[in-house]
């Protein structure tokens, strides 16, 4: 009699191909690793963003969340539509693979690729001659939250905004992956994620006018999250970003777990 | 329970206002191979995923291995294999990577590259799924349905857009499957097929079974008769008259004699024809082929059968069996 194997091992099988195919495909590569680290490359070595002081303090909080972004949304939107589109997820569905561990093993290989993101990044950020301090309180906490973050940044507001950043936009993705059609959400993931790279103080810094409409934004919230993180306190509230961010992947949750089609 | 693999009572299923599946009976014992016959629209489709757990019956049970499919997928699941008409594989993956992770989802399954020989894509380990050709697509599918020592495998048109070649061999492949012990549900659009490979047949139309039996069952029995081909407009009174049985021509030129087809009666219409000068076409004595039983079962009542893309009336090569003349 035919037996599954472990449920870990199911995850993990399952991850380790998306993983692989994730890797083998050129646009994922570009949008996930080329396009932040040639944006940190290109403004981080030139002189052309208009900001005070030195563009790196700016810049990498923006990548970062850029390549959270990339990863997150743009990368499993395609990825995830297309499974759709060629049956391979009605396929799974028959498997002892079961729709939570499925959503596991994305989850797991999103992980893998944004902590090698945010690895790469910073490294290059260092290597680049940015500097970044994590003093204050322990992390963790929502102590350090509230109080806007302490100076010089925290590891742990770091950790939590790529990790809640990481779970709202795959859960974004998702979203858009199980409701459209793959050719749409190929089309579409693309120019929202334009949008939302140019509307949220990324890489542009908008005018402070702009600030409540950017923390609105999935991306602008995480944005500010990383910039408290890495670089300090902002205009706009951390505790409030945080929960803009945390409020946008429920949303997507729930709509996913509304409208995700796991057919073609 | 035991003996039983598969049980579908009364099954319907509705999409929207098209009743797919209407009031459906089926019945698997375990070890055997069922194939599903129908025209498209049948409901052959929907049954079988009612039966994998992708569809919620709205009236009716399905029971495979005494689970419920829906209510209890997660147990089932491990014990099934399943080929979907759509093939569902990473268009960029490469054959061996799919089987292992399908392999890597099991306790105990078969090893994968003794599987990807056994289904004749050794050759072709280093091709991305979507640069595979049909007929190795077909087969890695068939693969990923086997890898796992499923005890019921479904197969939805596992032949489909195969040259004759790969069907004899996705055919050794159901037979070695069936030498296992395994349970086999098939459908097909392919008469010689369920001939070839069922223990016994269920032709679908309209959403219910309409027959079902061994091919030989299907074709013995009452229905033996003679049909041949001759001039049209034959006079079929007198004809009828000859061979002491009723004759129709059912188109022109095609003639059916429903009656016992003895070397007695052949006699008699040759001698009739030979009085008249008539050509014969092609003779057929005998129990008919399972492709008469199917497109007769399928295109009654004539009302419905003209909104429906049954093959209704393709029967210039249906002298497989029987004596031709």
């Amino acid at each position: 009699m035919s037996a599954p194997s472990s449920p870990r091992q199911r995850v993990l099988a399952h991850a380790a191909l998306e993983l692989k195919l994730l890797l083998r495909s050129g646009e994922s590569l570009l949008v996930t690793f080329g396009v932040p680290l040639g944006l940190l490359i290109f403004f981080g070595t030139t002189d052309v963003l208009p900001t005070d002081g030195d563009p790196l303090t700016f810049l990498v909080p923006g990548v970062v969340a850029i390549a959270i972004l990339s990863t997150g949304f743009v990368a499993q939107a395609i990825q995830t539509g297309f499974e759709r589109k060629y049956g391979v997820l009605k396929r799974l569905g028959a498997s002892p693979l079961t729709r939570p561990q499925f959503i596991a093993g994305k989850a797991l290989s999103v992980a893998v690729v944004v902590v090698a993101q945010v690895a790469i990044l910073l490294g290059t950020a260092l290597a680049l001659g940015w500097r970044v301090s994590f003093g204050g309180p322990a992390p963790s906490s929502t102590a350090a939250l509230t109080a806007g973050g302490p100076a010089g940044g925290s590891l742990g507001l770091l950790v939590l905004g790529v990790l809640l950043g990481a779970c709202t936009f795959t859960a974004l993705g998702l979203a858009l992956a199980g409701a459209l059609r793959a050719e749409l959400v190929l089309a579409g993931s693309n120019a929202v994620y334009l949008a939302m790279v140019a509307l949220s103080d990324l890489v542009f810094d908008l005018p402070d006018a702009m600030t409540p409409f950017v923390v609105a934004t999935p991306s602008g919230a995480l944005g500010i999250v990383l910039r408290n993180a890495l670089d300090g306190p902002t205009d706009a509230s951390v505790a409030v970003a945080t929960l803009v961010l945390a409020g946008w992947g429920l949303l997507a949750v729930a709509v996913a777990a509304r409208t995700f089609r796991w057919e073609p | 329970m035991p003996d039983v693999a598969i049980r579908v009572r009364g099954l319907v299923k509705r999409y929207g206002a098209v009743t797919a599946v209407d009031g459906l009976d089926l019945e698997v014992a375990r070890g055997e191979t069922l194939a599903i016959l129908g025209p498209n629209g049948a409901g052959k489709s929907t049954t079988i995923e009612c039966c994998e757990g992708y569809r919620r019956p709205d009236a009716g049970t399905v029971e495979v291995l005494g689970l419920d499919p829906h209510r209890d997928g997660d147990a089932l699941r491990p014990r099934i294999g399943v080929m979907l008409q759509e093939g569902g594989i990473y268009p960029v993956a490469y054959a061996p990577e799919v089987l292992h992770l399908y392999g890597r989802f099991f306790a105990d399954p078969l090893d994968a590259e003794t599987l990807l020989q056994r289904v004749g894509l050794g050759d072709a380990r280093k091709t991305r799924f979507r640069d595979l050709s049909g007929g190795q697509k077909q087969r890695l599918s068939l693969a990923v349905a086997l890898i796992g020592r499923p005890e019921v495998v479904f197969l939805d048109e596992p032949t489909a857009g195969l040259d004759p070649a790969g069907r004899r061999e996705t055919w050794e492949l159901v037979r070695e499957l069936q030498a296992d012990g395994v349970t086999i549900v098939l459908t097909t659009h392919l008469l010689d097929e369920a001939e070839e490979l069922a223990d016994r047949v269920a032709i679908v139309d309209r959403g219910t079974v309409v027959a079902t039996g061994t091919p030989d069952e299907l074709t013995h029995g009452t229905q033996s008769d003679l049909t041949f081909s001759a001039d049209a407009g034959l006079d079929v009174a007198s004809l009828a008259g000859a061979l002491g049985a009723p004759v129709a021509e059912e188109k022109p030129g095609r003639y059916r004699v429903a009656g016992e087809p003895t070397p007695a009666m052949v006699g008699d219409l040759g001698m009739w024809l030979a009085a008249r000068d008539a050509q014969l076409g092609e003779l057929r004595a005998g129990k008919r082929s399972l492709e008469d039983v199917f497109l007769r079962l399928t295109s009654e009542p004539s009302t419905a059968a003209e909104t429906r893309t049954a093959p209704s009336r393709r029967r210039g090569r249906g002298a497989k069996r029987g004596a031709d003349a």
